[in-house]
């Protein structure tokens, strides 16, 4: 500190201790009587300043453009020292400043803050709440996610409804009608610039009101109390039961006080909120596991409208969203619209209902509105996050969300991310993408353990009730697999094969074809062939797809396989050799298996079968003179029909093969 | 400290008993106010200072080997220029291979071969060779430099940037492994940057 002299100096020059003792309210007298109650408004000014001084450290990473703005937060959350907790602190110190301010209007409103010639300062603190919310909703976006993306899509959707002026102002703060680079930079704009001074303004307003009236309070009170001046309150006048007290240090105090404690539950929230925020849904639903333990999932999966994710909006705009739901589309403007506008003005009329009903029953409408209106848009938000998770899918689609967060952050971190932007991590990723391109190409007549590879079902409407459709074709999960290939071999018409088939046209024909009847004299209880045998060739054929879990054959295993492949040097069950009809070479072309080279050509190649290449192959032309020729019933995947990258990716993903956090070990 | 005693607030010293337990009272809050002040900031302050300083750290790129040439390919009195083909990050981009860099390689008559950064100790510009002159030359400013790397005439502050090499054997080859580093520029200290 400076010396007393030096300070003196300086004052005398400036006046700077007056102007401090304004800025900072060092003799500014405030009520005793609601000396807790004002702290909030201390509190909020302090949490003001941790926005602040958190947004400006973000504001040094932080990069607003599609194709930087996931990868730079998800930098800041792992590779900036302590860059989690500075986020968290931004993130839910904002969510505490709206709560925050709710109680502080709600504690004006009960001690008749709004009263005359208080409205200007009620007023003010109504707009600083809803820069708040503004600030809010401007900043969740920002990382990009699918989290805010999804959200800012409800939000502007919700402003684009509002009449006359609604689509403009859209178009004005996404830039265009789509989302893009200048729907961020605009976002990023209004968060860090338009906002923050319009709340800087409105709160220096706000201060100087409250100065004003609190020093005309304290000169009434003096004067009242000076005997040499001739002034007496009226009995009941309020000012009477006022004793000012200096806000420092008295309140400053208690207002640090809250605001620690305020700060204390913020950080608990950032430490423990992520491990607990998916605790309620049991992650891995239907494969799709996560290659991150939840807590350690900061951020949702890059901003991608071709990754499923169920848009969900900030808590405090829930309601509208419900409601918006609730209604018929028709009325839905009144919803988005009308009521945003009617609660509006509910509040900023408060100071009138005095006017109409007098000063005691004034007060109790408002704080009943206050109270009332709370209870009901808690009630609608709390019904709709129930409704949601209550929902059939709702556990699949959150861990199938889960799984694509984790996913992009594991890669992220792996390999970091690519110039083209983060979505990429996902679109170039057989895991993530593998799921989505089967259940949209082959998901309608195959499907993957059941379901159509994203854990869904194709439902069908059979008697007014909608049911699971039948599937049309082979259950694909671990196609090309020993166990695969040997339940096939031991009942080719189960309903996992080509049990459903014959529904199509040409279907009967595989159905009731040559496999079928191979099966049907040879496997079996009659049949000369083993479950040794079958698994045995089994595991021969499926050596061809080189999976990345199969084990090396054994070399009796080997020996075995080709005997019933190509029916040379046959063994019965007794172990004498014999003559054995049903080898497959006869159909099936495959050179493991087949030392005579006999070729097969009547029925599916088996050179590498399953193998990357003999999919991709397979995929593009199933009527191709090496696979089903003239008995194909597949339709045929054309580069028109299914892009090389997507098939190259359902290839890897039905073979199992992407990039693995165990592999790393 | 002394303005709570504005003349606006009202009269705490009416009693004078009264007024020594606000004094005491007063005195006790504002020291409450400093260390609750003080925790506040404390709260900000660390976090914000981590943040920031882990922040300047970045590009810290290990010095990394390259296999650029074959020894025999190298001919003897000829330096050579070789580009530096890596993954670059840039803080949580991570770009495809590319050029990032390049070095002169020359083979003596005896076979020793040296590496030089290319990067100009001046000012960074990258530095060519003048055959003609058996000179290295810088287009910038006009530095040059001897063959082996020390300072002939110009801006610069120090000779070229020697690099470390090896010569590893694969496969009945010899081939040349530079290990490329960069360093700060303008000064007359090789000092390594990262
Ligand atoms: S940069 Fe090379 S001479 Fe200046």
């Amino acid at each position: 500190m400076l010396p007393q002299k030096a300070q003196q100096w300086i004052d005398e020059r400036t006046g700077y201790k007056n102007f401090l003792h304004a800025i900072f309210l060092l003799n500014f007298p405030t009520q005793r009587r609601s000396r807790w109650q004002f702290l909030w408004g201390g509190a909020l000014v302090l949490m003001m300043l941790v926005e602040m001084v958190t947004g400006a450290l973000l504001m040094t990473v932080y990069s607003p453009s599609e194709a930087s703005a996931w990868g730079s937060v998800h930098y800041i959350e792992t590779q900036v020292d302590l860059g989690w907790f500075v986020r968290g602190l931004h993130h839910y110190t904002a969510h505490m400043m709206i709560v925050a301010i709710i109680v502080h209007i709600f504690l004006v409103i009960i001690s008749a803050g709004y009263r005359k010639p208080k409205e200007f300062i009620y007023w003010t603190s109504l707009l600083i709440g809803g820069v708040i919310i503004g600030l809010t909703i401007t900043g969740n976006p920002l990382p990009w996610d699918q989290k805010g993306y999804w959200s800012y899509q409800i939000e502007t959707g919700i402003a684009g409804t509002m009449p006359v002026i609604g689509s403009t102002l859209r178009s004005l703060v996404v830039g265009g009608s789509e989302f893009g680079n200048l729907t961020l930079t605009r976002l990023y704009t209004i968060h860090v610039i338009v906002l923050p001074v319009i709340a800087l303004l409105l709160f220096t307003f706000h201060m100087a009101l409250i100065r004003r009236e609190r020093l005309r309070t304290a000169k009434i009170r003096e004067a009242a109390d000076d005997p040499e001046i001739d002034f007496q309150l009226d009995e009941d006048d309020p000012v009477k039961d006022e004793i000012t007290q200096p806000y420092w240090p008295y309140q400053t105090t208690r207002t640090l006080v809250l605001t620690l404690i305020l700060m204390g539950i913020i950080i608990i929230q950032l430490i423990v909120y992520p491990a607990l925020k998916n605790q309620h849904v049991s992650v891995g639903h239907d494969g799709w596991e996560a290659d991150l333990p939840a807590s350690e999932i900061k951020l949702e999966a890059p901003a991608d409208s071709y990754i499923p994710y169920v848009a969900r909006p900030e808590w405090f705009v829930r309601f509208l969203f419900e409601l918006r739901h609730l209604v018929p589309k028709e009325l839905e403007v009144l919803v988005t619209a009308v009521l945003p506008g009617v609660i509006l003005a509910v509040l900023f009329l408060v100071p009138f209902y005095e006017k109409v009903f007098g000063e005691k029953w004034g007060q109790r409408l408002a704080i009943f509105v206050y109270v009332g209106g709370l209870l009901i848009i808690s009630g609608i938000s709390w019904y709709g996050i129930q409704m949601e998770r209550n929902a059939p899918d709702y556990a699949l689609k959150r861990s199938q969300e889960i799984a694509y967060a984790a996913r992009a952050s594991w890669l992220a971190s792996k390999n970091g991310v690519p110039p083209e932007g983060p979505d990429s991590l996902l679109r170039n990723d057989p895991k993530s993408m593998g799921p989505l391109i089967f259940a949209r190409h082959c998901g309608i007549c195959h499907t993957w353990n059941g379901h159509d590879g994203t854990g869904q079902y194709i439902m069908e409407l059979k008697d007014g009730k909608r049911v699971k459709a039948t599937p049309r074709a082979s259950d694909l999960a671990g196609f090309a697999t020993t166990k695969w290939l040997t339940e096939f071999l031991m009942n080719p018409r189960s309903p996992k094969f080509f049990g459903h088939v014959g529904a199509m046209k040409g279907g009967d024909a595989i159905l009731n074809g040559d496999m079928n009847d191979w099966a049907d004299s040879y496997v079996g209880p009659e049949g000369i062939l083993t479950k040794d045998d079958i698994e045995a060739v089994a595991a021969l054929v499926a050596r061809e797809a080189n999976h990345r879990d199969f084990k090396p054959l054994s070399e009796e295993t080997v020996k075995r396989g080709v005997s019933v492949f190509s029916g040379i040097d046959f063994k019965d069950k007794s172990g004498k050799v014999v003559d054995f009809y049903g080898y497959c070479a006869q159909c099936h072309a495959m050179k493991a298996g087949d030392p005579e080279e006999e070729g097969g050509g009547a029925a599916p190649d088996f050179n590498g079968y399953g193998s990357e290449k003999w999919l991709t192959d397979f995929i593009r032309k199933p009527g191709a003179e090496r696979f089903y020729g003239d008995k194909n019933i597949m339709p045929s995947f054309e580069e028109s029909k299914l892009s090389k990258h997507d098939l190259n990716l359902l290839v890897k993903w039905m073979r199992g093969e992407w990039q693995r956090p165990e592999q790393e070990k | 400290m002394q303005s709570v005693h504005s003349g606006l607030l009202i009269d705490h010293c009416r009693f004078s008993d009264l007024k020594v337990l606000t004094m005491r009272r007063r005195k006790f809050l504002k020291h409450c106010t400093s260390i609750l002040g003080s925790l506040y900031a404390t709260i900000l302050a660390v976090p914000a200072l981590g943040f920031l300083f882990s922040t300047l750290k970045r590009g810290n790129q290990t010095d990394r080997t390259y296999r650029l040439t074959r020894l025999n390919d190298l001919e003897p009195g000829v330096p050579q220029r070789f580009t530096i083909i890596d993954q670059r990050v840039d803080a949580w981009t991570k770009y495809p291979p590319g050029p990032i860099g390049s070095v002169w390689l020359s083979k003596s008559k005896d076979g020793a071969v040296t590496a030089f950064s290319s990067t100009c100790p001046h000012l960074g510009c990258v530095i060519d060779y003048v055959a003609g002159d058996e000179e290295y030359f810088c287009p910038c400013h006009a530095a040059t430099f001897q063959p082996d790397g020390a300072m002939v005439s110009g801006p610069q502050p120090r000779g070229m940037d020697e690099l470390k090499t090896t010569i590893e054997t694969i496969r009945g080859d010899q081939w040349v492994k530079v290990e490329y580093q960069k360093f700060e520029t303008g000064i007359a200290e090789k000092y390594p940057i990262g």
